[in-house]
C-alpha cells in the first residue's frame, strides 16, 4: 500500500501530520531560534541589561573579550576541565559497564547504584560535594597524617579542576554507562564466545572485538560528555562559584570559573548583558566545532557488522 | 592436539574465575564510594550544627535530631520547603508530560513523511542540541517578556511560561530519542491499524518515557 494512502485518504493525513508538528515546531522557534537570534543582535550593540537604551557599537564587544584575562583564562580552565572530565567519564563509565554486564552477583543493584547521583540537580551535588571537599577529607588527611590530604581541594588553584571534575565523574559516568550497557548488550555473545574458543584472552576479546563494535555508543557518549562539560554550571556554581582567585596575565582572575559560569556573571553580576552575549556567541561557534569535529572522527571509526 | 585444546579451556576457566572475583570486588569498591556522599549526607542531616562543626565524620550522638531538622526545614517560612516541592512536582509532571507527548508526535511525522522539508526539520532540531542554554538565556527573558505583554499571557514566573520553554530546550534531544524508536516500528503495523479502522496514527504505541527526568530549575 502507498504510504501516503492510508489514514482515512491524503487530506485528512496531511492535516494530522501538521497539527503533530504544530507544537514543537513553535516552541522551538519561539523558545530557541528567535531569542538565539536576538541575542547575536545584542552581541553587537552596548546594552547592560537594565536601561532599554542600547547603540549598535559593531564588533568592539568581541575585540574586548579577546583581551580580557578572566574570559581567557575561563575559556582555558574550561578547555582543561573538558579534557579531563571527558576522559574521566567514559572510562569509569566504560569499566563500570563491563563490571555490570559480566556475570556479578547483584548486577542490577550495582546498575542502579551507579546511576543514581545522575538523578540529583546538579546544585545539590555540588553543596554535598563542598562539604566534603572542604571538611570531611580534610579531617581525613589530618587523622591520616596525609598532608596532601589535610588541605582543601577546593581552595587551591592547582586542585580545583580535579575536585569539579572528580564530582562530575560521580555525577555522570552512571548515565554513560547506561549507553554502553545497552550497546554491549547489542552485541551478539556468540561472536565473543566464538573468540574465546579461538584462545582469545578477556583484555584482547574486550580491545578487538567488544570496543570496536561499541564504536555507535562511543560517538553518542563522547559527544555527550564533551558538550556537557562545555556546558557545565551548576555544579561549578554550587562546588565552588568560581574558585580561589589566581593569577593570569598579570591580572587576578578567578581560578576554576567556566565558560558558562564566567558569561553568566558578565551579564548579571557586572550588568555587562552585551559583552555577556558575545561571549555566549563565541562559546557556541567553539561548541559546534568542537562537536563537529568530534562527531566527524568518531563517525569515520565506526564499523558494520 | 586434543589435550592442549582441553589445557587452553582449564586455563582459561581457572583466568575467568580470577577476573570474575576482580569484578566483584571492583563492583563493592565503586559501589561503596558511589553511595558514601548519600551515607554521609544522611548521617549529618541527624546531627546538630556543634556535632558537625566539632568533627566533619562521625555518628550522630542521637537520631531524635534526624526528626527535629525535618520538621525545621519543613516548617521554615524562609524556605517554605513544601511550596517549593510542590512546584517542583508540578512542573516535572506537566512538563514530562507536554515533552513526551510532542515530541512522539513530531518524531513520528519526521520519520513517516520522507520530504527533504521533514529531514531540513529534523537536522535543525539536533543541530538545536549545540546551542547553550547561556546563548539564548537573556534574550529569552526579555523576549518573554515582550511576548507575554502582547499576548496578556504571563510567560514569566509562571508555571506555565516554564513548560514551555522547559519544551522548547528539552524537545529536541527527545525527538531524537523517538526518532530511532518509531524507524524501528513497522510500517506494517500502522497500515494494519487503519484497516481496522484505527482513527488516530499509532505513534502512541512508541512513547515511551523518556530516559532522564527534567530537573526543575527556575528560569525566573
Amino acid at each position: 500500500m502507498d504510504n501516503q494512502k492510508f489514514f482515512s485518504g491524503r487530506r485528512e493525513r496531511k492535516i494530522t501530520e501538521f497539527l503533530f508538528l504544530v507544537p514543537t515546531v513553535l516552541a522551538f522557534f519561539l523558545v530557541i531560534i528567535i531569542p538565539f537570534i536576538i541575542g547575536i543582535y545584542y552581541s553587537f550593540t552596548d546594552w547592560d541589561g537594565v536601561n532599554a537604551a542600547r547603540n549598535v557599537v559593531g564588533l568592539a564587544n568581541y575585540k574586548a573579550i579577546f583581551t580580557e584575562p578572566g574570559f581567557l583564562h575561563a575559556f582555558l580552565t574550561t578547555v582543561l576541565f573538558t579534557l579531563f572530565n571527558v576522559i574521566a567519564v567514559n572510562v569509569v563509565a566504560f569499566l563500570m559497564a563491563l563490571l555490570v554486564t559480566s556475570q556479578v552477583k547483584g548486577r542490577n543493584l550495582y546498575r542502579a547504584g551507579f546511576f543514581v547521583p545522575n538523578l540529583i540537580g546538579g546544585i545539590v551535588l555540588g553543596s554535598i560535594w563542598q562539604f566534603i571537599f572542604s571538611s570531611i577529607l580534610p579531617a581525613m588527611g589530618k587523622a591520616l597524617g596525609w598532608g596532601w590530604l589535610s588541605t582543601s581541594m577546593i581552595t587551591n588553584a592547582r586542585t580545583v579542576v580535579g575536585a569539579m571534575v572528580t564530582v562530575n565523574t560521580w555525577q555522570y559516568a552512571g548515565y554513560i554507562m547506561m549507553i554502553y550497557v545497552a550497546s554491549i548488550q547489542g552485541i551478539s555473545q556468540q561472536v565473543m564466545e566464538a573468540a574465546s574458543v579461538d584462545g582469545a584472552t578477556y583484555w584482547i576479546r574486550v580491545r578487538k572485538i567488544l570496543i570496536p563494535l561499541m564504536a555507535n555508543a562511543f560517538t553518542i557518549s563522547l559527544f555527550l560528555t564533551l558538550t556537557n562539560s562545555f556546558k557545565m554550571y551548576d555544579v561549578n556554581l554550587a562546588l565552588t562559584n568560581g574558585g580561589p582567585v589566581t593569577m593570569f596575565m598579570k591580572t587576578p582572575v578567578q581560578a576554576s570559573e567556566l565558560l558558562a559560569l564566567n558569561i553568566y556573571n558578565t551579564a548579571f553580576k557586572y550588568s555587562k548583558m552585551a559583552l555577556g552575549q558575545a561571549k555566549a556567541v563565541i562559546f557556541f561557534i567553539v561548541l559546534v566545532v568542537v562537536s563537529l569535529v568530534q562527531v566527524s572522527i568518531n563517525k569515520s571509526k565506526e564499523v558494520e557488522m | 592436539m586434543h589435550q592442549n585444546a582441553l589445557d587452553i579451556v582449564g586455563q582459561d576457566k581457572a583466568r575467568q574465575k580470577r577476573l570474575s572475583i576482580l569484578a566483584e570486588i571492583g563492583c563493592i569498591l565503586l559501589f561503596i564510594l558511589f553511595m558514601m556522599p548519600f551515607f554521609i549526607v544522611l548521617l549529618n542531616s541527624a546531627r546538630t550544627n556543634a556535632e558537625i562543626i566539632n568533627s566533619a565524620v562521625g555518628m550522630p550522638e542521637n537520631w531524635a535530631n534526624f526528626k527535629e531538622n525535618v520538621v525545621a526545614v519543613w516548617n521554615n517560612p524562609t524556605f517554605n520547603f513544601l511550596k517549593a516541592l510542590k512546584d517542583s512536582v508540578i512542573i516535572t509532571i506537566l512538563s514530562l508530560a507536554v515533552i513526551s507527548v510532542c515530541s512522539a508526535m513530531t518524531a513520528w511525522v519526521l520519520v513517516r513523511n520522507k520530504t527533504k522539508w521533514s529531514t531540513a526539520l529534523f537536522m535543525m532540531f539536533v543541530a538545536a542540541m549545540v546551542i547553550p542554554f547561556q546563548v539564548v538565556m537573556f534574550p529569552l527573558i526579555t523576549w518573554f517578556k515582550n511576548l507575554g505583554d502582547f499576548l496578556h499571557i504571563p510567560l514569566l514566573r509562571s508555571h506555565g511560561g516554564l513548560v514551555f520553554a522547559y519544551l522548547g530546550f528539552g524537545e529536541s534531544m527527545t525527538i531524537f530519542i523517538f526518532h530511532g524508536f518509531v524507524k524501528n516500528i513497522p510500517l506494517e503495523i500502522e497500515e494494519a491499524a487503519d484497516i481496522d479502522g484505527c482513527s488516530l496514527p499509532a505513534a502512541a504505541a512508541g512513547v515511551r518515557h523518556r530516559a532522564g527526568a527534567q530537573r526543575p530549575v527556575d528560569l525566573e
